[in-house]
């Protein structure tokens, strides 16, 4: 097991007005994420309504975001926030898009970390790949979101095909690296 | 710092949560001196049933008061949440002769307590305990004071006012 890019490093609580909020950084990526406080779910604006609003801001949907929403909807203990929205803004300040998805569920988890909002376990994103027929770490061919504590996988993508035995192991050292990258937040909360 | 999904010994009130039987943290915190688990972040409260709110009236109609909720169990929320208060709930007794002008106006603060998740746009509140019903109320800009359960007064004018008036707290 290799690490062909360099981890990553974060900041958290970085927006005072918002629940939460982390920022990371790698070598390759800068990435915000702000987390807003459960507020009020309103049914009152209709599909026409939300795209007439939308065009008032430079809101692009991103293939991404239904990968952190769903992510988000195994993490969050969902039920003891009803009725209610919790507003989850991630902004891709720098880095090429096709490859932020690691780096965004990582600011995406330590944003709700900081926000208070009770979830299941801590989410860390592991991104890993064969290069040369090796397991490389950081190569953009498997992104897997992993519950560190429960041992449990909340987003998996997987570019391109491999065999049984190449998925378990990139499977396995993306298992290692997150709960290796784990103890490093802990270590520099 | 003790992470969410970490295993804890002493069960807490809150920021845990029980899964397949085994306690884990939900939120940062630390063990403090006690054992117990402490919460590192203020926790995101959202209105449950049975909390107490304050919630100021917007809306009144003859069966039922519209009000914002403002906070929940004396922390303030974030953004505010909809309630009503339906006319059957806001006193126990004699509720056939209720009338709403009589009980709440646009503007008051009233204290409640949360009684159902309700629909989808308004949480159900009731005022149908004596600490319960309206604490601020204005007149012409100028502030009510509580005279007796079903009244406030002007100070000045010595004009009273029907409310269903919330039973001030004596503090020793």
């Amino acid at each position: 097991m290799e690490l062909e890019a360099e981890m990553w490093s974060f900041t958290h609580s970085i927006v005072d007005t918002a629940a939460g909020s982390a920022y990371i950084e790698s070598k390759t990526h800068k990435i915000l994420c702000v987390v807003s406080s459960p507020s009020e779910f309103s049914e009152l604006l209709s599909s026409e309504e939300y795209q007439r609003h939308a065009k008032a801001h430079l809101n692009v949907v991103s293939p991404h975001s239904s990968q952190v929403k769903d992510a988000l909807s195994s993490l969050i203990i969902l039920e003891k926030y009803p009725k209610s929205v919790i507003e989850v803004k991630v902004q891709v300040i720098s880095g090429d898009e096709d490859t932020a998805l690691v780096y965004i569920i990582n600011a995406v988890s330590l944003a709700v970390i900081d926000s208070g909002i009770e979830i299941r376990d801590t989410l860390i994103a592991v991104s890993a790949g064969f290069k040369d027929g090796k397991v490389i770490i950081g190569a953009n061919q498997l992104v897997l979101g992993v519950l560190v504590n429960t041992d449990k996988v909340v987003l998996i993508r997987l570019e391109g095909v491999v065999d049984e035995q190449q998925a378990g192991m990139l499977i396995q050292a993306c298992f290692d690296t997150a709960k290796h990258m784990f103890q490093m937040v802990k270590n520099s909360y | 710092m003790l992470f969410p999904g970490e295993t804890i010994d002493t069960i807490s009130r809150s920021g845990t949560f029980c899964d397949n039987g085994i306690w884990r943290t939900t939120v940062l915190g630390y063990s403090d001196d006690s054992g117990q688990f402490a919460m590192h972040n203020k926790e995101q409260i959202v209105p449950k049933i049975g909390s107490e709110v304050f919630c100021r009236v917007f809306k009144i109609t003859y069966s039922m008061a519209q009000a914002h909720i403002l906070s929940v169990n004396n922390r303030t929320l974030q953004s505010s949440f909809l309630g009503i208060i339906r006319l059957q709930d806001i006193r126990k007794h004699e509720v056939e002769k209720l009338v709403m002008e009589e009980c709440f106006q646009p503007g008051d603060i009233v204290k409640a307590k949360v009684i159902s998740l309700g629909d989808s746009k308004y949480f159900y509140l009731s005022t149908a305990e004596t600490e319960y019903g309206v604490i601020l109320a204005w007149s012409k800009d100028k502030r009510l004071l509580p005279y007796n359960w079903e009244e406030m007064i002007d100070s000045d004018t010595q004009q009273t006012y029907k409310r269903k008036v919330a039973k001030p707290l004596i503090l020793e």
